[in-house]
């Protein structure tokens, strides 16, 4: 728990300072939404058809793409900044695992996540007019335990940056293929499903959408892909780190 | 769990090759008792960076034993709580926080004590300005390494590592860093491993030497007795006759010759006061053409250097 509120010490100290960062970063995707929705809108006046549940749909799938890059973000970036900053290498100093650092961060950030998709959900409904009827709870629920497929991912890439401090571009770059897991459609039961956070995130917009009900086989589907792209991505992790030890990669970038 | 008369550090037949075939440590061995303060010297590329990362397990080695106060450091992380870590290079520090707010952060990553009363003591006592609300990235690059310092010591580590701590810093800095390191040295009974290329911050922090070439340990002994093999003198003349000075001191291998803007440099060792006579001797018929000369002791730059190029290759 110390080490934890330690991590919550760090990003507090940051944010107070920086605060007018995610408050831009949550500005910019809100107009970006607002944009989006009024000109979806816009032509559904005109020629398209568009039912209020896709409407709901596109809010969770913006919401499911905040939470979905929280949780890839909070180990690649934090892995691929921490390297390039020069203050990795000194968590690895630490009597602690770095992988018990690794997961407080995890959960600071996606803390830090799942509030600013909290306020693009509220900026978003005030701005359209439109009230989520959502069962909140199963939502949440299976966003943040799909989100547990991302951290695996996170924790690939962020071991491979560690050995090709090149790549740390093409990591960030991944944030887009983000939108494609979020979007493409994986519910009820296709090959898709087997992508990280694809058949959690279809799942929501789903039930959203009226076309699904919250069911124990979900969970346990969510569950068993997150815990398949963890596995992945812990062994890769360990594989990685492993290799730039041997080879004196850890902090130099 | 080490035992009183248990060195702080000791490394064993440590060797480390990176590729396969570039030797970074080969088969180094020493240990560092409490309280000693220890330069680690060589030239680029020597190992040192690599020794002192093997140490802290940043660096998996090859073969051999590296243990923190009796541990072994491949076995346990435990060993990172008496031990303080600068690298070379690397910000070590987060520098969108301040010099307090980083302190704290590894101090609590440590398990050290957090009390805001220590904290700011420990700030105060390196003389770090603006402590409680600058960023780090605001500082001048003396106090960001002061800061970083601080961070090493917060846990009161026995061993404290520090990868070139005065590099990129001015004269004031130098001496600012050489002070804390004195005063941290004699108040705590640490240890220190220090590797740097300026060597008068060495003779007045550390009184043992450990040489490096090639992964290689090529020395390892007091400072006092490697000053002392440092025998003799450095002789520099200046003159402004190359014709006439340049038959003189043909026959004078030793010496070595820069001819620059109509100028000869001479440059030679010499072994007592007597050879310095000689070599003035010669230079009688021409009192005018000295524009300049210096006689020093040699220094321990030169003995340091000649323990290195006696490694060479012929």
């Amino acid at each position: 728990m110390k080490l934890l509120a330690n991590e919550f010490y760090l990003a507090f100290a940051e944010l107070r300072r920086h605060y007018w960062e995610p408050v831009f970063g949550v500005a910019v995707v809100s107009g970006l939404f607002l944009g989006l929705y009024f000109g979806v809108r816009a032509l559904a006046q005109g020629r398209l058809s568009v039912a209020a549940g896709d409407l709901d749909g596109l809010l969770l799938g913006y919401v499911s793409w905040g939470v979905a890059g929280a949780a890839y973000n909070s180990v690649a970036r934090h892995v691929t900044q921490e390297s390039q900053t020069g203050t990795l290498e000194q968590l690895y100093l630490s009597p602690h695992r770095f992988s018990s650092i690794l997961i407080c961060r995890t959960v600071v950030h996606m803390t830090s996540g799942l509030c600013s998709a909290a306020a693009l959900a509220v900026i978003a409904m005030v701005g359209t007019g439109r009230w989520l009827h959502v069962p909140l709870w199963h939502v949440v629920t299976l966003l943040l335990l799909s989100s547990v497929s991302l951290i695996g991912v996170g924790l690939a890439i962020g071991g491979v940056v560690l050995l090709q401090k090149r790549l740390s571009a093409a990591a960030a770059v991944l944030n887009i293929l983000l939108l494609v897991f979020v979007s493409v459609p994986a519910f009820p039961w296709n090959a898709a499903a087997a992508l990280p956070f694809s058949y959690g995130a279809s799942a929501v917009r789903a039930i959203a959408a009226g076309r699904a009900e919250p069911s124990l086989a979900l969970y346990v589907v969510v569950a068993a892909n997150s815990a398949v792209w963890l596995v992945l991505g812990v062994l890769s992790w360990s594989a990685l780190e492993h290799r730039a030890r041997s080879t004196n990669a850890l902090g130099q970038h | 769990m080490a035992t009183d008369t248990e060195p702080v550090l000791s490394v064993s037949n440590t060797s480390k090759t990176f590729h396969g075939n570039v030797v970074a440590l080969d088969n180094v061995s020493f240990a560092v008792a409490a309280g000693e303060r220890v330069a680690l010297l060589g030239r680029n590329g020597a190992g040192k960076s690599t020794l002192i990362k093997s140490i802290s397990s940043l660096i998996r080695v090859d073969g051999g034993e590296i243990r923190v106060a009796g541990q072994d450091v491949s076995r346990s992380r435990d060993f990172l709580r008496g031990v303080g870590v600068t690298l070379e290079g690397a910000r070590n520090i987060y520098w969108r926080m301040t010099p307090y707010e980083n302190v704290r952060y590894f101090a609590r990553l440590r398990g050290a004590d957090t009390s805001r009363a220590r904290i700011v003591e420990l700030l105060e006592l390196f003389e770090i300005p603006r402590a409680l609300t600058s960023e780090v990235g605001k500082l001048s690059t003396g106090n960001k390494q002061k800061v970083a310092i601080v961070c090493a010591l917060v846990h009161e580590p026995a061993l404290l590592l520090l990868d070139e701590p005065t590099m990129g810093l001015d004269v004031e800095a130098v001496a600012n860093i050489r002070r804390i390191l004195q005063d941290a040295s004699r108040h705590a009974g640490r240890a220190f491993l220090i590797t740097s290329h300026d060597l008068s911050f060495v003779e007045d922090v550390c009184d043992r030497v450990l040489v490096l070439d090639k992964g290689r340990l090529l020395y390892d002994g007091r400072l006092s007795v490697l000053r002392a093999s440092a025998t003799g003198y450095t002789v520099k003349i200046v003159l402004n006759d190359p014709v006439e000075v340049a038959a003189r001191w043909a026959d004078k291998s030793q010496a070595e010759m820069v001819r620059s803007d109509g100028k000869v440099v001479i440059s030679f060792q010499a072994r007592g006061p007597l050879e310095i006579f000689t070599a003035f001797e010669q230079l009688a018929g021409v009192p005018k053409a000295v524009l300049d000369l210096d006689v020093s002791k040699t220094s321990l730059e030169s003995a340091y250097l000649t323990l290195a190029r006696a490694q060479e290759p012929s």
